[in-house]
């Protein structure tokens, strides 16, 4: 066994140095491959979950703005009538600018070449499968289902990193004595201690938004401007999607409501991150925020 | 099949699957409404003076923290200096110092036609959102930036666009920045006061006097629509209300009353001016169309009614009127006809004020929900908000003699006059209209009858 060791290292050398010079020389058609493909364990890892900071442009990448494609108009000089008051008035002239700040000009957009969207190209149509099927049967599509997302949930919670610790800005147990205690028992879904614990969890994310959020009530109608959103977040505290849910997008141009979801953003984003057990992140994992004089609060102050 | 229907079962009892992800809920109804941190460096000059960048960088600043609603990070807390309008920053460095908006602009000099021009341009950026904040410019578009271009003398005039477009983006409302005051400047004894018409900047900048001197005026009033003013003025001897086109500099007496007539104030949509004629010692509210010049008499009673404001609809006006024994404020149908009153009756002109003292100069907010007047109650003057239903009054500020409120364009401030004590000098004052951010405007000399102008165009 010993001895033949060396001997299949030298062949194995061999063959491998004598493939190494006559490769070049191989034609097409003598090329082989292999075909016992030695398969490699892979996790997948959210990207989203390492990567969250936005990319900064930096300065030697930027291209030089473009030229506006208009041709900027040159403000009206306008001449003010220089008709002179009437003898018998008591009015002096009134020095009016000679030119005024508009028109306004068009800044060129702040991403140089902005990408069109592209067009959603229709998905092409399968082919019509003419062959006849057989009667699906609804029991066995649920069970297929279900095995199917049993599967899925294992593998995620396989896949799922280890909790990373937490940074030490503010203990949580601070936070938690400093919560206002909650007295909503809508918030409590039955009795338990899970319901328990997510209560507390509500108490402790109040009082960190509670100061972050500066209200509406000196916009116009604030009791109009009620904003819901969904926050899912990252074990370490850090916010990992923050959406709107109520209204769904941020009205066009500037209004009061526009003004009352960047307030509620702005708070959420800015309280975080958020120091929170973390052996109940299942219970803080994501849930919702909603900011507004129509909501009633979760922990009455 | 027996191994798929144990994963039904237990996807059914909740040990797999979202449904089993524990969702908190987080209702919070009132904010702490406080000043939003904004950081505004200096404004890059690109050919073009420094002086001239930090003058509108100054005037920006000024405009925005002169609300109440804004605090300036200061220049020393900034880590990152080397800004471009055309990079984005580095967010975490203005995290750190907990400024919520970041203003980047350039100050450029350029040549068009053979004249020279200022340019200036903004971006601002969400810090917590890290994405660029988006305007709307004067065509209602979407756009990355905002750029305005003048004469080198006016880059004020920049300056006020820049602050305006900034807060419009920030609070949701129009600025008011960009805009003017028309006021009374007082000069000389008080026995022989000189009572000029005045006119500034919003921040006091650019005084300029429109009358000489010669005869007194008193409550001038700016149209909402047009570069024009209204006033009282004691000009040929008996008290008129004149016209003033600021453009063409001419000043007209408006309509061919035969006795005196005062208190005058334009429409909100600038076409006809409601004012008071006082005949026989009686005084009653007329409307007078500009264009055809014809007058039509509001109201008809033997008390004193005077100080007319129309609401932003033009369908009602209220007034001040004694003729329930003491000054208190009316609200009418434009047309005259018979209302509802929240006191219940029917009335032509419903009383809304029941509070105890006087009150006087009610003012209709442009945004329509709220009126502005004096009240003179205990000795003492306040300047007030009440709903139109008479409903929610509040009192903004006391003192021994507040008088005169106007509101700003956007309805958010009101601008009034004050007198610190008796004998004291009248100076121009306002007030946000939560009663916060109570601010002085500086006058080269005494000041009364304060009136803001609309957004300039």
């Amino acid at each position: 066994m010993l001895r033949g060791l060396p001997a299949s290292i030298i062949a194995h050398a061999a063959v491998l140095s004598a493939s190494y010079l006559t490769f070049p020389y191989w034609s097409s058609s003598s090329r082989t491959y292999a075909t016992d493909i030695q398969a490699v364990d892979v996790s997948f890892a959210e990207i989203g979950e390492i990567t969250n900071i936005a990319p900064r442009i930096e300065p030697e990448e930027e291209s030089a703005p473009p030229e506006p494609e208009e041709p900027e108009e040159l403000p009206e000089e306008d001449p003010i009538e220089e008709e002179l008051p009437e003898s018998d008035q008591d009015v002096t002239n009134i020095d009016e600018p000679a030119a005024d700040a508009e028109p306004e000009d068009v800044l060129p957009d702040f991403e140089a070449e902005t990408p069109d969207e592209p067009e959603e190209t229709p998905e092409p149509q399968p082919e019509p499968d003419l062959t006849p099927k057989p009667p699906r049967d609804p029991l066995s599509d649920f069970l297929n289902q279900s095995e199917s997302t049993f599967k899925s949930e294992i593998e995620t919670r396989r896949k799922r990193p280890e909790p990373t610790p937490v940074p030490a800005e503010e203990p949580p147990q601070t936070a938690l004595r400093n919560a206002p205690q909650p007295v909503d028992s809508r918030n409590r879904r039955g009795a338990g201690e899970r319901n328990g614990n997510i209560a507390r969890i509500e108490a402790i994310l109040y009082s960190r938004i509670f100061p972050c959020w500066d209200g509406v009530a000196d916009l116009p109608y604030p009791e109009r401007l009620n904003v819901r959103m969904k926050l899912e977040l990252n074990q370490n505290g850090t916010i990992a999607e923050l959406t709107l849910v109520e209204p769904r997008r941020r009205p066009v141009g500037s209004s009061p409501m526009g003004t009352a979801i960047d307030r509620a953003l702005r708070a959420v984003r800015k309280c975080a991150p958020y120091n929170l057990p973390i052996d109940e992140y299942e219970n803080w994992r994501e849930g919702a925020v909603n900011l507004g004089p129509a909501f009633t609060p979760t922990n009455p102050r | 099949m027996m191994k798929r229907l144990l994963c039904a079962i237990a996807l059914a009892f909740g040990l797999g699957g979202p449904s089993a992800l524990a969702q908190f809920e987080v209702n919070i109804q009132e904010g702490v409404l406080k000043p939003t941190p904004i950081a505004i460096p200096n404004f890059e000059s690109i050919g073009v003076d420094p002086e001239v960048a930090q003058t509108i960088s100054d005037v920006v600043r000024s405009d925005l923290e002169s609300t109440g609603l804004f605090t300036i990070t200061p220049e020393d807390a900034y880590i990152q200096t080397d800004l471009n309008i055309e990079v984005a920053p580095r967010f975490a460095d203005w995290k750190i110092i907990q400024t919520d908006a970041l203003v980047v602009g350039t100050v450029e000099q350029i040549t068009r036609d053979g004249n020279e021009l200022i340019r200036g341009s903004v971006r601002m950026w969400d810090v917590y959102g890290e994405e660029l904040m988006r305007f709307e410019d004067s065509a209602g578009r979407q756009v990355s930036g905002r750029r305005f271009t003048t004469t080198p003398e006016d880059v004020r005039r920049i300056a006020h666009k820049i602050a305006d477009a900034i807060y419009s983006r920030l609070t949701g409302e129009e600025g008011y920045f960009d805009t003017r005051i028309v006021y009374i400047a007082e000069t000389g004894p008080k026995n022989a006061r000189i009572k000029r018409l005045a006119i500034m900047d919003a921040d006091g900048a650019n005084v300029r006097y429109l009358t000489s001197g010669a005869f007194t005026v008193l409550t001038p009033r700016f149209s909402p629509e047009a570069q024009q003013i209204t006033y009282m003025s004691y000009e040929g001897g008996t008290p008129r209300v004149y016209l003033y086109d600021l453009r063409r500099a001419r000043q007209e007496v408006l309509g061919n009353f035969r006795s005196m007539t005062f208190a005058p104030r334009f429409s909100r949509d600038g076409n006809s001016v409601l004012l008071t004629q006082a005949t026989n010692g009686n005084s009653d509210i007329y409307l007078m169309d500009l264009q055809t010049r014809q007058s039509r008499r509001l109201t008809d009673h033997p008390a004193i009614d005077t100080s007319p404001s129309m609401s932003p609809d033009g369908r009602q006006i209220v007034f001040n009127s004694d003729r329930g024994g003491s000054p208190q404020l009316y609200v009418m149908n434009t047309n005259g006809t018979t209302r509802v009153c929240p006191s219940g009756g029917r009335d032509i002109a419903c009383r809304i004020t029941f509070g105890s003292g006087r009150y006087s100069t009610p003012v209709w907010s442009p945004r329509g929900d709220l009126i502005a007047f004096t009240k003179q109650s205990r000795g003492r003057f306040h300047i007030g908000v009440i709903g139109i239903d008479g409903q929610g009054e509040r009192l903004l500020t006391e003192s021994y003699l507040d008088e005169g409120p106007d509101w700003s364009p956007n309805g958010r401030v009101i601008t009034f006059f004050r007198e610190r004590a008796p004998g004291a000098s009248p100076e121009l004052w306002s007030v946000d209209l939560t009663g916060r951010n109570l601010r002085r405007l500086p006058t080269p000399t005494d000041a009364s009858d304060p009136a803001w102008s609309p957004l300039l165009d």
